[in-house]
């Protein structure tokens, strides 16, 4: 199956009934993390087509003809929301963090400047355990405002 | 959010500074256990019990064998009968020895070469089981005539901490208050599910997995396996959350046992569900107090009883009193915790062990003096809550040896360690007192508590009020909890520095870094830090009982100083023909302390001085801990006093959380960025405690019934209030490195009591936990009206 | 590398159109929309499918279209695509539905079709008085959705139909909302309840519907309620009498989520409080 991976023409050949997250995973593309593979975590975020998705509720067939963005892919919104989670430090262990910045990149491509709530609402399929929210909610928020300047 | 923080003149300590492994995890390049691969690498599937107690008469793995692809099977034929032992009690027994303790306990193993094939061969894997009567709670372990879940038995001795008169203390009360408090079990619900993977060269097992212990976890291998612990090398890795669920686990014996047994690298990756229902959960803790006040305000008395399950392979007969020694200004007390096994999945310590639980206890007790005596509860917790230099109740009550050795023990150290420690058996440094008067200050308490049972705003079914509460921790178990580190100086100036604490997000890889950096005069660039392999670290507890910043920080600041005394005696000698105390560093120089700028020398010029020397040796610099923490420091402790605003829907029982204030003390503060997210982190999972975490266990299988995020619920961003505040007390701690203590639990015991006594405030009555909207309900319909 | 099991595995098979699709049906097949429900099927519940059809790329399923009368949602459209949609109570009740990840994959004709009781999406539907066309080898009917569930996970279709829309009559001054209960931000209803009121000329009570989720085996409209509001004004309904109504209509379950007491009593709560919305927003809505 073709598909554009992280901006380059990929050819794949996925097992019929093999998850999304492990197709990325076996690319070697680490930073597609699942820990609850139902859906309710939001670790293994990615973008399809710019929104975002559990990839492990997803066939990779389903991907055929997308476009798949993780969080390896180079993207100066991915760079900016990236430093503002170092500078806040939006994480603890980490596992949650790439689900976290895939959901706010496609958060803030359509809401550039959100309200504190409106950040806090779009992130909410993902869980960080850890309880980094107030954190990463303040990185998206100065992540949307650099970018802002940069537009 | 905002902060309130004092920085300190320090060039490291008190800084910002971002985590060391900060862009890695950012980029998804951080490698977890699950992301490991060796070559030639095999999977491996487990094998459970649906029983919650059975013994295995036979397991017949013929046709799981006979799949192509399948390598080897693993049953308790193969195993050693030695037992092991987890870190604090958390675990103890054989790896597999054909006697299942709960419904999901290991029975066998299998290892193919895909983890598809060898979850297909786990299910083709015929177990015949004599099906045993189960024990599903401790109250049914104590019965009479019951079924032996361990052959030790299924009690473990009382422990009990008592001070005063108690039956003086109940004549003199003028007030008795009862509270029964079920608390269910939690689940550390981790993200990022653990794996283990396992080589063998020889008689020698390499083991990498994610573990917060990795000195506790080669033990327990040497132990599991039979086999010496040179023979063990852990390498740790990056966990995702833990809060003690990954310290040393049975599946972890069970991969090294099956490569051991097929001869080949094996990996097993646990799912969501095992992390959920085989590893290990808070326990089941049910707490029954008496409090006796008298009409002026003395708390007379103060008993408590608590009983806690340890299912199938807990064995420990305590767990944290150190929020009943938060009160221990009352007059008289008896604190009796009581353990069981039950047939349920082992339970451990997670973060906050007994504090959660026997300290929400006591919190609700005072809660209840005070409402029935019309006293202000933060003024309560500051009339009755200990102060630094106050006796330390439980340990001064608790009659054991080591009590008696310890005191004898500081009575050597007395004499030998400097004037300013602390005495000990009292509270070494720090207490509630300044971080809840500032709480209360900057929280605008006053106005917002307006009396108890009351609620601040009432719009319809919508009631809103406040509450306070505390929370204390140890920093590392009192008289044990050893720790250690190294510190290298390599000829070019780079510095490793070594401690077993393994790495699961709370930043201690960095705030050890930052104090060695600190200790030595480097800058913290010029430090790498190993945190999980046990062939180069000492040995050491880990990080657990928020021992890490306090006892290993002392560790590494000892052998940083032991390695910087090396280097200046090298640079006295060599190069300025003075007294290596007239020397010092900052900023990788070594300089006079008299004239900083005048003679410089970089720590590699120093080193390299003396390579053309007799004294080669010296080239390398290792520094070790000179000083032992003596027995005294056991008796510091962390503080968080937490206030949360919560609206009540008293038509549905739904609960919001709508503004929260953490404050904490843990001495000084080595990075504010770090310690804030051990406080915020504690605070969302203790506030999930209180409002919707609940383990539920099968009527009759005591399996885990709800294994997954989908209805074991946990907070999420939206859940917690968008206004978030901390602020840090500014004791100082006169043994802690750089005057700092312990972080990681009083955070997550302060939000139960916090959310209890507002949602009472909001409602007018106490709420079971975990306060779901149904229990909310039920409450209100005892309590026969609402509040206005 | 041996791989099990995988050469029986089936491929995920994509028609462009409905007849396609219809062809590709057979024994075991199954109609792969956004997949979010068959995942825990597969995983939990050993569904082992033999053929996989995709129905979104079906483009007549992804349309939504509106006339003066009703508004047709395709049956593939995801949650994502609805949370535009023009009916503000259907928009209103996705955006509380699922994860936003999830929302991008999950749609309309999985949420109706999977037939869990707790279905938000049946809900308001149903109190909007929605109708279903179906597509299957016989033919094409529409029915009401108010019949479509016969039991938890099963409704009336063959597996060899296909939901192909949802009917949502537009009549004028009608106001719908719906409200649920949650554990947390993400969560499958305890409780939910929809409402609609529809006023006449007169501002009097024309028509009104209630339907709850999560307390019956089937999502149910709760029969009645059109009877005791018809023809009253609009302005200070006293809605205790459907409250009741609700809480006899249904039949729920003690589970791990909520008893079955609560949940009756809650079905109650909610009903009066969907009404209360409905009626916020006729309101707001100026009256001919
Ligand atoms: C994390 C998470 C949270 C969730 N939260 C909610 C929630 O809050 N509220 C809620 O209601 N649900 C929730 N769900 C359930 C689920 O997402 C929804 O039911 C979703 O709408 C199903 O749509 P789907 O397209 O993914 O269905 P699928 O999984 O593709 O299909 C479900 C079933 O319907 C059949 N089917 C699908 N489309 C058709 C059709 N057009 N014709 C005939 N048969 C069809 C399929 O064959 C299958 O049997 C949640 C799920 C997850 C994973
Ligand atoms: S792993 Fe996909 S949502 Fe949790
Ligand atoms: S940082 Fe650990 S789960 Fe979010």
């Amino acid at each position: 199956m073709r598909l554009t991976l992280n901006r380059r023409e990929t050819e794949l050949t996925p097992a019929p009934l093999e998850r999304l997250s492990d197709t990325l995973r076996a690319q070697g593309l680490t930073g597609v993390r699942v820990s609850c593979s139902e859906g309710e975590c939001g670790s293994c975020t990615v973008l399809i087509d710019g929104r975002p998705v559990t990839s492990c509720l997803m066939l990779a067939a389903q991907a055929e003809g997308t476009s798949v963005e993780t969080i390896e892919c180079d993207d100066p919104a991915t760079a900016a929301l990236q430093q503002a989670f170092i500078e806040e430090q939006g994480f603890q262990c980490g596992f949650c963090t790439a689900g976290f910045i895939l959901t706010a990149r496609a958060f803030l491509a359509r809401t550039p400047d959100p309200s504190e709530d409106e950040v806090r609402e779009a992130l909410s399929g993902s869980i960080c355990r850890c309880g980094a929210y107030p954190f990463i909610t303040r990185a998206v928020l100065k992540a949307a405002a650099s970018l802002r300047g940069a537009a | 959010m905002t902060i309130s923080f004092d920085p300190t003149e320090h060039d490291h300590v008190g800084k910002p500074l971002p985590v060391r492994d900060a862009r890695e995890k950012v980029s998804g390049r951080l490698r977890y256990a699950n992301d490991l691969a060796l070559a030639g690498m095999v999977h491996g599937a487990l094998v459970r019990s649906p029983h919650a107690h059975a013994k295995v008469l036979r397991v017949d793995a013929t046709e799981a064998l006979a799949l192509p692809g399948v390598v080897g099977v693993l049953t308790h034929e193969d195993t050693p009968r030695t037992v092991w032992d987890g870190c604090w009690f958390n675990y103890r027994g054989p790896a597999l020895d054909g006697h299942a303790r709960f419904a999901g306990d290991e029975v066998a193993a299998v290892a193919a070469t895909t983890p598809e094939i060898a979850r297909a061969a786990a299910a083709l894997i015929r177990v015949e089981y004599e099906v045993l009567p189960a024990v599903l709670t401790a109250e049914a372990a104590g019965a009479t005539g019951a079924e032996p879940v361990r052959d030790e038995g299924n009690l473990r001795e009382p422990y009990v901490a008592e001070w005063g008169d108690l039956a003086a203390g109940e004549a003199e009360a003028d007030h008795i208050l009862h509270a029964v408090i079920d608390h269910p079990s939690q689940q550390m619900a981790t993200i990022g599910r653990n794996a283990c993977l396992a080589d063998w060269e020889g008689d020698r097992v390499t083991v990498w997995t994610g573990s917060q212990t990795p000195s506790e976890l080669k033990t327990g291998l040497a132990m599991a396996l039979d086999i010496p612990q040179s023979k063990v090398r852990v390498q740790a890795l990056p966990t995702g959350s833990s809060f003690g669920q990954w310290w040393s686990n049975n599946f972890m014996m069970i991969t090294a046992l099956l490569a051991r047994k097929i001869g080949r690298p094996v990996k097993i990756e646990l799912s969501n569900a095992e992390c959920f229902a085989t590893v290990k959960r808070r326990h089941k803790e049910l707490s029954t107090g008496r409090i006796g006040v008298t009409e002026d305000g003395r708390i007379t008395f103060l008993e408590i009883d608590h009983v806690m399950d340890n299912g199938g392979y807990g064995f420990k007969n305590d767990v944290g009193f150190f929020c009943v020694d938060n009160w221990g200004r009352a007059e008289s007390g008896r604190c009796t915790v009581r353990a069981a096994s039950t047939n349920l999945v082992t339970a451990g310590c997670m973060r906050g062990v007994g504090d959660v639980t026997l300290g929400n206890c006591v919190e609700r007790l005072c809660d209840m003096a005070a409402e029935r005596l019309g006293l202000d509860p933060v003024e309560f917790r500051l009339s009755h809550q200990l102060r630094t230099g106050e006796p330390l109740r439980h340990i001064m009550g608790h009659d054991v040896p080591e009590v008696a050795q310890a005191r004898s023990d500081s009575k050597a150290f007395r004499a030998k360690v400097p004037a300013d420690w602390p005495e000990p058996f009292v509270l070494s440094s720090g207490s509630t007192a300044e971080i809840l008067r500032e709480g209360a200050a900057a929280f605008g308490w006053d106005q917002r508590f307006v009396g108890w049972g009351k609620p601040n705003h009432c719009d319809g079914e919508i009631r809103r009020a406040v509450g306070v509460g505390t929370g204390i921790h140890c920093c590392g178990v009192e008289l044990e909890g050893g720790t250690a580190a190294t510190v290298r100086v390599n000829p070019d100036g780079s510095v490793k520095l070594h401690a077993s604490v393994g790495r699961h997000g709370s930043g201690a890889e960095t705030t050890q870094v930052q104090v060695a950096a600190e200790a030595l005069g480097v800058t913290w660039d010029m430090i790498e830090m190993e945190t999980g392999d046990t062939d180069s670290c000492p040995w050491s507890h880990g990080s657990i009982a928020s021992n890490t910043m306090y006892r290993t920080g002392f560790a590494t600041v000892s052998a940083a100083k032991d390695a910087k005394r090396q280097i200046l005696e090298v640079a006295a000698r060599n190069l300025f023909n003075c007294d290596p105390d007239d020397l010092d560093i900052r900023q990788n120089l070594v300089h006079r302390r008299t004239r900083p700028d005048n003679e410089r020398y970089t720590i590699a010029e120093v080193l390299n001085a003396v390579r053309s020397d007799a004294l080669g040796q010296f080239s390398t610099v290792i520094g070790r801990p000179t000083e032992a923490m003596p027995p005294s420091t056991t008796f510091a402790r962390h503080f968080a006093a937490h206030f949360v605003e919560v609206e009540a829907d008293v038509g549905t029982g739904e609960i919001r959380l709508l503004d929260y204030l953490a404050c904490q003390d843990s001495g000084t503060v080595v990075n504010p960025h770090v310690l804030m997210n051990q406080v915020i982190g504690g605070a969302i999972c203790g506030a999930g405690f209180a409002l919707h975490e609940e383990l539920h266990f099968h009527p009759e299988t005591g399996a885990v019934m709800n294994d997954g995020f989908l209805d074991y619920k946990v907070l999420r961003s939206a859940d917690f209030p968008a206004r978030t505040q901390v602020i840090f007390g500014n004791s100082h701690d006169s043994v802690g490195p750089y005057g700092a203590r312990g972080a990681g639990e009083a955070p997550i015991a302060a939000p139960v009591p916090a959310i209890c006594q507002a949602v009472f405030n909001a409602i007018g009555c106490w709420v079971d936990l975990p306060m779901t909207p149904e229990r909310v309900i039920a409450a209100l319909d005892r309590l026969g009206h609402t509040p206005h | 590398m041996t791989i099990i099991a995988r050469s029986t595995e089936p491929v995920l098979q994509r028609p462009a159109t409905l007849t396609e699709a219809l062809a590709l049906s057979g024994p075991g097949s199954v109609w792969w929309a956004g997949g979010t429900d068959l995942w825990l099927m597969i995983d939990r519940k050993g569904l082992r499918p033999e053929a996989l059809i995709d129905l979104t790329h079906i483009a007549e399923l992804r349309a939504i279209q509106t006339t003066g009368a009703e508004t047709t949602l395709g049956a593939a459209l995801t949650l994502a695509e609805l949370e535009a949609s023009p009916l503000p109570a259907v928009a209103d009740t996705v955006r509380s539905m699922c994860t936003v990840q999830t929302r991008t994959l999950a749609t309309l004709g999985g949420n109706l079709c999977h037939a869990a009781p707790s279905a938000d999406l049946a809900p308001v539907l149903l109190a909007l008085g929605a109708e279903v066309s179906i597509a299957g080898p016989a033919g094409t009917r529409r029915i009401p959705l108010d019949g479509f569930f016969t039991g938890p996970g099963r409704t009336v279709l063959s597996a060899e139909e296909i939901l192909t829309a949802v009917h949502v009559p537009t009549p004028q001054r009608q106001t719908a909302a719906y409200t649920r209960i949650a554990r947390t931000v993400v969560d499958i209803a305890l409780v939910g309840a929809a409402a609609s009121l529809t006023l006449d000329e007169e501002c009097h009570v024309l028509d009104a519907r209630v339907a709850l989720c999560a307390v019956a085996p089937v999502p149910l409209l709760v029969p009645g309620i059109a009877e005791a509001l018809k023809g009253r004004a609009y302005d200070g309904l006293d809605f205790a009498g459907c409250a009741k109504m609700a809480e006899e209509a249904c039949a729920p379950i003690t589970d791990l989520r909520a008893s079955a007491d609560y949940r009756r009593r809650m079905a109650g709560v909610l009903t009066r409080r969907a009404l209360t919305t409905a009626a916020d927003h006729l309101r707001r809505m100026p009256c001919a």
